[in-house]
Parts: C-alpha cells; structure tokens; sequence
C-alpha cells in the first residue's frame, strides 16, 4: 500500500485547484504549539482524510545525505513505544482505513483515510509519530533495502526516470532540485540509524507540521481532539529554512540517452519558471494559462499543430510547474509517429513557439483557457483526500489558505498581455534543456 | 467477537446503506441505476456495453480498443477538434475505452452542463465519425503505445503469464492487439464493431449527482433512445487458467526482475467468493501489512512492494499477484511466495487475521463512494455482475457472516501451490525457466 509514497511531483496541484468564488472552503486555527490546523467540511461520505505535513523535503538535506528525507518517511511506519513495528498499518487497516505517505523536494507528507468515527484513533497515532518513534539498526537495514528497490523499480529500470533525473540536473545549476528526491543510490547505500534520527529531531515538531483534515468533519469537533493529542509535543527551535538562488542561465543544455528499453523516441524541453514562491508572484497565473492554451488539451496549439494538422507526432503538450519554494518549471513532451524522427518534432516545436513569442496568443485562445481552468473547480469537493493534498502542499510551501482560495480570482484577472509577457521572460532557448530519448537496437 | 463484528458493521454502513438508489425508467423503456445527490453541483455518468476485446475477431486484435477512442473523436456534427472543443468549453470529462469484456465510459460535468454532457456522450455512440485522418491518428496512437509496451517489463511479462494461461481463449491475446493486427484494421471493421456493439440491450447505465429523476429519465430517451435495438451477442467461452506451475522467463537487460504470478482463482458468483476475497485480503491485499508484505518487504527487505488480487473476467477466475526485486534476490523471493503458499494450504489462516480482514474490507467499503465517478461506476458494476439494486447493503454481511471454518475450507480448496506460474522479465539469478515464454497472442 505504500507504493505510491515518495518522489511525488504534484504537478497537477497548481491546476487541481479552482471554484467560482471559492475553492476548497477551508477554515483554519493554530495550536499554542505552532501547529497550524486546516479543515475541509466536506461531508459527502462518512470519512475523513487526515494528512499530517512537514516542512521538511530533499532540498532541505545536507550534501551528502541525499535522500534522507524520504527514508525517514519509509521509517516512520517503524512504531513508537506504545505502537509495535507494522502495527500502525495494522490498526488503520483494522478500521477500515487506508494509509500512506509521500515525499517531495519541498515537504514529506502522511496521510490516512477512515470513517469519520475514526478520527480520533488517526489523529492519537499520528501524533504519537510526530514526536515518539522508535528505530533498531534492524529495521535500518532492511529498510534501506526496500528503498534501493524501490530506486530500482521507479527510476532504474525506467529510461525516460533515468533520463529525467540527468535533465533536472541541468535544468537546476545550484538550486537543490537538481538531486532527486529518492536519492542516489550510492548515498542512500550509506544513509544511517543515525542520519534518520537526526533529521527526525530537526524538523519533526508541531510547529513544523500542518494538520490537515477534510471530509466528514467540523472544527468544532476536530479542535478539542487537536489540543488533546497533539497540543502537548513541545515546539522545537527550527533551522532557518535557507534556499540558494539560481545563477543566471547562459547557455540551452542538451542530452541524449539511448537504450534498448526504449520503443518509440520521445523528446521533451524544460524551462526554469517562476513558481508560487520564487520570482515574479504574478506570473505563475499567466504561466498556467500559457500551458493550457498552448499544450493543455486535444483542442491546445501544440496538439493540433503536431499530432492534428501536421501530423507528425502521436502526442504532444505542455506543462507547468508552480508548486514550489524555489524555482517551477515549464516544459513541452512530443512523440514523433512511425517515419518521423525526433528533428522532424522538434523544428515544428521551435516554429509554433517562435510564433507564439512573436505574435503572442489570439484573445480567444485566453479566453477558452482561462474559462476550462476556471471550471474546473467545480470538481474541487468531488474527492475526499484531494482538498486536503492541494491545501497541504501549498501551506507546506508557505502559502496561505486565501491565495490557494483566490485562484479562480486569478485566472479571471489574467490578460493576453500578461501571457505573452511571461511566454517572452520564461521561453529563452538559453535557459531550456531538451532531452532526447532513443530506442537503440538490441545487440 | 461476533458481537463486536456486528456492531462495528452498525457503526460504519449506515450512511452508506441510507443511499438511496433508485431506478429510473424511461418513456421508452430505457433503465439507469440513479443515485440523487445534490451536495455539490456535479453530475457523473458511467455506462457500460458488454462485450470488449474478447469479441475482435482472431487477426483483428486491438479492435475493440480502437474503434472505441475513436467514437469521442468526431461525431454527429463536429470533427474531432470540434468535439474536443465542445467537451472543454463545457468542462465535461467524457471517456470511453474497452476492456476485455466490456466497453466502459461517461461523463463528469459541472450540472448546469449535464444535458450537454449527455447530448455528446450521445452523438458519440450513436454517430461516430470515424474519418479516415482520425482513423489514422488513433491507429498511430496505438502502435506508438504497442511499440513502448513491448520493452515495458510489468507489460511483457503481464502478456506473457496470459498467453500462457489462455492459449486457446481470447483472454491469451492483448486486447490492444499486435502493430500487424492494428495495422490491418480498416474503417468496415471499425464501422462493424460500433454495429455490433452499440444498442440498447447491451447498455448498463449508472447516473448520480445534482439532478433530478424525472430529468435522468427524460435524457436516458434524449441520449440512447436512438441506438439499435440489439447487439450481437459476444460470448466467450468459460474457461480456467492453464497455471501449472510453470516458470517463464524473458531475458531484458534490467537491473531488477519483474514478476507477475498467480493461480486459478474464483468466479465472481461462487458462493466462496468473498471468502476467497478475505484470504486474498490476508495474503496479499492492500493495506494491512499482508503476510507477503511482512515477509518480503517488512522483515526481509527484498522488494518495495509485493500485491495479490482476484481477478473476476466474465468467463474464468484468476489469482494474481505483482513483485519485484534485484536480478540476484528475484530467486529467493519466488521461494518465499512458494512457501507462503504452501503454508496457507496446509494451516489456512488465525481467528485474528480473518477478524483483521473483516474489519478492513467493511469498514473501506464506504470509501468507495468518495467521488461522484466513483458511486456511477459502482451502479454500473453491480448491473453487470448481476448483483441486485441492494446490493450495497447486503454486501457488508456477506463478508461479516464467513465463518473461520469457511475462510479455511476455501483456504484448502482454493490454494494450489503447485500450480503457482511466475513470468519474470529481467535477468534473473539462479531461476530455470520451465519451458520456453509463449510468443506473444
């Protein structure tokens, strides 16, 4: 059940989000402790996601302790004094509940879904975590072994993971998003008892953590149950949370990587972007309509020039990346189709976005754009654990509530002239890095 | 302890069980299953239409799944971009795919666009386009797909334990068929399919959400009353697994195997069906710290994740499970999923793990009806497996009522150590295949 935890790049949080007026419609308190509290009163079904989050992520490790980030989230399934190993699974299972947790470069999150009646149960059990675990070198070992698979499984045996893990190095010049979240296998194979421990006791404290829970829940009933399990863990000294800034780029970066576990070419170009928290605070509105217009759906520019019209490829779009403390990014994928190479996708890419940059986008296309984001917040309550992984991660980032809540707002406010001055400012061939990925024939 | 059981099952179901569903009935005799839920302003349509893959005629495989992308991809009026543009405009999700033995789909739409959504879920399957440019896209689509899934190891040796276990039966053969199948394709067989497939005794139709009955029923006639009358029936044959044991193995230079195994396993209306799905649970399902989880994963370290699952096709019974684990491990963790076997034949399974899994699969069932998709896919689901109207609330006892001596029974009957087949993709240390991968169906 836990496959799913880790190296989760929520790239879709910037764009779940969305309501007329409102979003999510959370409602928020702070406990003596520092622990912020959010609550989604979602009461469609009996339940509640309860997701306890950290400040805390791989850009936050030391160098040379890649990695330790998500271990301690492997760990700490590892039990407390008054709760044996495995037993948390266990207990969450025997009510009914489903468990997990994931990493990211910015935040490791824990989450559990039960029936509302056992809210109280989750929240003793995930405070209990937050402060008491337990670790035998044991459970070190063999842990770091479920990990080393794990690399294995999710980026080792992957090209395209393999090749995605070289482009972030490139893409990023000093910023620490250029190490990947799960770490590199030569660092994870010395990670310790002791490296888990410590950066447990650095960042595992209240006033480091959100409580988030949505669902079949009030704040009446979730506060006094917040004070009593949680309200007593101390608040700690917390390390300032320094980041680098990224040097200027100079120069477009290009790889290339063949394998034979490769079937079909693909090629994909990333830009460094603005995000929520880094560079201009304005943009990443415009940036997401930029993407939707430009590769976000079947009717989108790149779509119907490359996979419609042309045709050359059999996929093509764009993406964008916001939810972040440090730099996003914003980036293009396309899949040449039988008899078509890769060159062939890449000069028809370069010629839509040179028109792009030169004429900008037609006001229709804006508009079209902004309403499909813009509606989609319709869907933001239709989820029980939704709410709560959007309002997590962008309070786990150091954004408020109200700006996750006046994203609709946002797009609305967006002008054609704002998209193309961040197309302009954010598509600079010097700050791209474009991967290629071949198949190569088996020897 | 029985006592308990029950009471936790009180606890938990009544919201749940409150549900109302009902069914709704058109002028011209059209049914949906309709669950009316006005908290948000959303309203989802799943549908189902029997017969998938298994119907594509031998040399035509990938079919069923091409033919179906293809009816949201220009219909009635609108070319494919204008279709798309009218999906978007409208905030409408709508998508359609085949299975194996089904064609499943629908919508989820803001409600002020619900007739829209049924209006285009509509002209999809009763006027596709099927122009030639749209023909050749999706055709290309898939091979682009084919060509990728052939190096993907979960896939390769996912096909490889089918066409092993169903050398004969349709279920052996990849429902996206091969690049010559797909290649071969024409727009009359396309056109056929659609024929064939889409009418109004072959349609199962699940509604929920901000709109009301009367309504549902006025567009139940609106958006299928103009279909055909009858499909063309599409059975297949029942028919068991062949697992007997064997070992293949399909040499890829990666640095971990990936291994899919299982056994014949149990139809979805035996009687011991939800007791094959507590063992199931106990063994290798989800969330409880399964045995397998514990004894590879947890205690040894030797994967990241090992899963079991009952798989119910319309016409066998399987029991699947998905590992793994580094080329020079992969051996011992095939030992150790032998031996977990071997020791749940002969000891079946304790008081307390039953009453573990119990609890769980009572008190998750709610969950299920989380999403809007979620409850219409459930509707449809219990239309196609026969299951009764009631169905959500009997469900919870039936799983409550299985006895230690049941779970055990079913234990010894349904466990075959022996007939345990693995299809590793890697390069494995120290495993002899038993006989030669089948080439691919």
């Amino acid at each position: 059940m836990r496959t799913l935890r880790s190296l989760l790049v929520l790239a879709a949080v910037g764009l779940v989000g969305g309501a007329s007026a409102q979003v999510y419609q959370p409602e928020t308190f702070k406990l003596a402790n520092g622990l912020e509290v959010v609550v989604v009163d979602n009461p469609r079904v009996p339940a509640v996601a309860v997701m306890v989050w950290y400040r805390a992520g791989s850009a936050d490790e030391p160098i040379g302790k890649g990695g330790i980030a998500h271990f301690l989230e492997h760990l700490m399934f590892k039990g407390t004094p008054t709760v044996g190993p495995g037993e948390y699974a266990r207990l969450i299972g025997r009510e009914g509940g489903t468990q997990n947790a994931l990493t990211s470069y910015d935040y490791t999150a824990y989450w559990a879904e039960a029936a509302s009646d056992r809210l109280e149960m989750v929240l003793k059990l995930e405070a209990d975590r937050m402060v008491n675990l337990e670790l035998t070198e044991a459970q070190v070992t063999s842990e770091r072994d479920v990990i080393l698979e794990e690399r294995s499984q999710v980026v080792d045996n992957r090209p395209s993971s393999q090749l995605g893990e070289q482009a972030r190095g490139l893409l990023y010049q000093h910023y620490p998003y250029r190490l990947p979240v799960i770490g590199w296998r030569h660092e994870i194979q010395k990670l310790s008892r002791d490296d888990a421990l410590a950066w447990y006791r650095r960042y595992y404290a209240p006033n480091n953590a959100i409580l988030v829970v949505a669902g079949d829940v009030s704040v009446d009933r979730l506060k006094p149950l917040a004070e009593k399990y949680f309200g007593p863990i101390p608040s700690r000294a917390m390390p300032e949370r320094w980041r680098p800034d990224e040097p200027p780029a100079r120069a477009a970066r290009r790889l290339t990587m063949k394998s034979e576990q490769v079937g079909t070419a693909s090629m994909s170009r990333t830009y460094q972007a603005p995000s929520h928290r880094y560079g201009d605070a304005k943009q990443p509105y415009a940036l997401q309509v930029l993407a939707e217009l430009f590769g976000g759906s079947a009717t989108s520019r790149l779509y119907r020039l490359l996979v419609v019209d042309q045709p050359l490829a059999t996929s093509a779009g764009a993406y964008y990346e916001a939810s972040t403390i440090g730099p996003g990014s914003f980036g293009f994928y396309a899949s040449p189709r039988q008899g078509r190479t890769v060159e062939d996708v890449e000069a028809a890419l370069d010629q839509a976005l040179e028109k792009l940059l030169s004429e900008g986008p037609t006001e229709d296309e804006v508009a079209r754009a902004k309403r499909r984001l813009a509606a989609a917040s319709a869907f933001a309550r239709d989820s029980l654990r939704g709410p709560a992984m959007a309002l997590g991660a962008a309070l786990a980032i150091g954004r408020a509530t109200a700006d996750v809540e006046s994203w609709p707002r946002r797009i609305e406010a967006v002008t054609r002239d704002e998209v193309i001055a961040a197309a302009r400012a954010v598509l600079r061939p010097e700050s791209s890095v474009t991967s290629i990925l071949l198949p190569k024939p088996t020897s | 302890m029985r006592f308990i059981l029950v009471l936790l099952g009180l606890l938990v179901s009544p919201p749940v069980s409150a549900m109302d569903v009902q069914r709704v009935q058109s002028p011209s005799g059209l049914v949906a299953w309709f669950v009316h839920d006005p908290t948000i302003p959303v309203v989802a349509v799943s549908i189902s239409l029997g017969g998938g893959a298994v119907a594509d005629p031998v040399g035509k495989e990938g079919l069923a799944v091409i033919a179906t992308d293809l009816l949201t991809e220009g219909a009635g009026p609108y070319d494919s971009q204008a279709f798309a543009a009218k999906l978007e405009d409208a905030s409408i999700g709508l998508d359609l795919n085949a299975g194996s033995d089904f064609i499943r789909g629908g919508f989820r739409a803001p409600s002020q666009n619900a007739a829209e959504a049924f209006r285009l879920l509509g002209l999809a399957l009763a006027e596709p386009r099927f122009a030639a440019a749209d023909i050749d896209r999706v055709r290309q689509q898939h091979m682009s797909g084919l060509s990728r899934e052939e190096r993907d190891p979960r896939t390769l040796a996912s096909r490889a334990w089918y066409a092993a276990a169903f050398p004969e039966h349709p279920y052996g053969r990849s429902s996206k068929g091969t690049e010559k199948s797909v290649a071969g394709l024409t727009r009359e067989d396309i056109v056929d399919f659609a024929k064939a497939r889409i009418a109004r005794d072959n349609l199962k139709i699940g509604v929920v959400g901000d709109i009301d009955a009367t309504t549902v029923a006025r567009l139940l006639d609106e958006t299928f009353g103009r279909l055909p009358a009858k499909a063309t029936p599409a059975e297949s044959k029942s028919t068991p697994p062949a697992a007997g044991g064997d070992v293949l193995v399909i040499e890829r230079p990666v640095p971990q195997s990936v291994v899919m195994f299982g056994q014949p396993g149990i139809a979805r209306s035996d009687p011991d069906f939800m007791a094959a799905n507590l063992l199931n649970q106990i063994v290798g399902g989800g969330s409880l710290g399964s045995r397998l989880m514990t004894d590879i994963r947890e205690k040894r370290g030797l994967t990241y994740g090992i899963y079991t699952y009952l798989s119910t096709p319309k016409s066998s019974g399987l029991w699947l499970g998905s590992v793994s684990a580094e080329n020079a491990k992969v051996a011992e963790v095939i030992r150790l999923i032998r031996e977990s076997w071997q020791h749940l034949k002969d000891d079946g399974v304790t008081a307390a793990e039953l009453d573990d899994a119990k609890r769980y699969m009572t008190g998750a069932y709610a969950r299920g009806f989380a999403t809007s998709r979620g409850i219409a896919g459930q509707l449809v689901g219990w239309q196609e497996e026969g299951l009764g109207i009631d169905y959500f609330k009997r469900r919870n006892g039936m799983i409550e009522t299985v006895t230690l001596a049941d779970i055990n029974r079913v234990a010894n009957r349904l466990v075959e150590p022996d007939k345990l087949m693995f299809s590793i993709v890697g390069r494995p240390q120290g495993v002899t295949p038993t006989r030669p991968a089948p080439a691919r169906g």
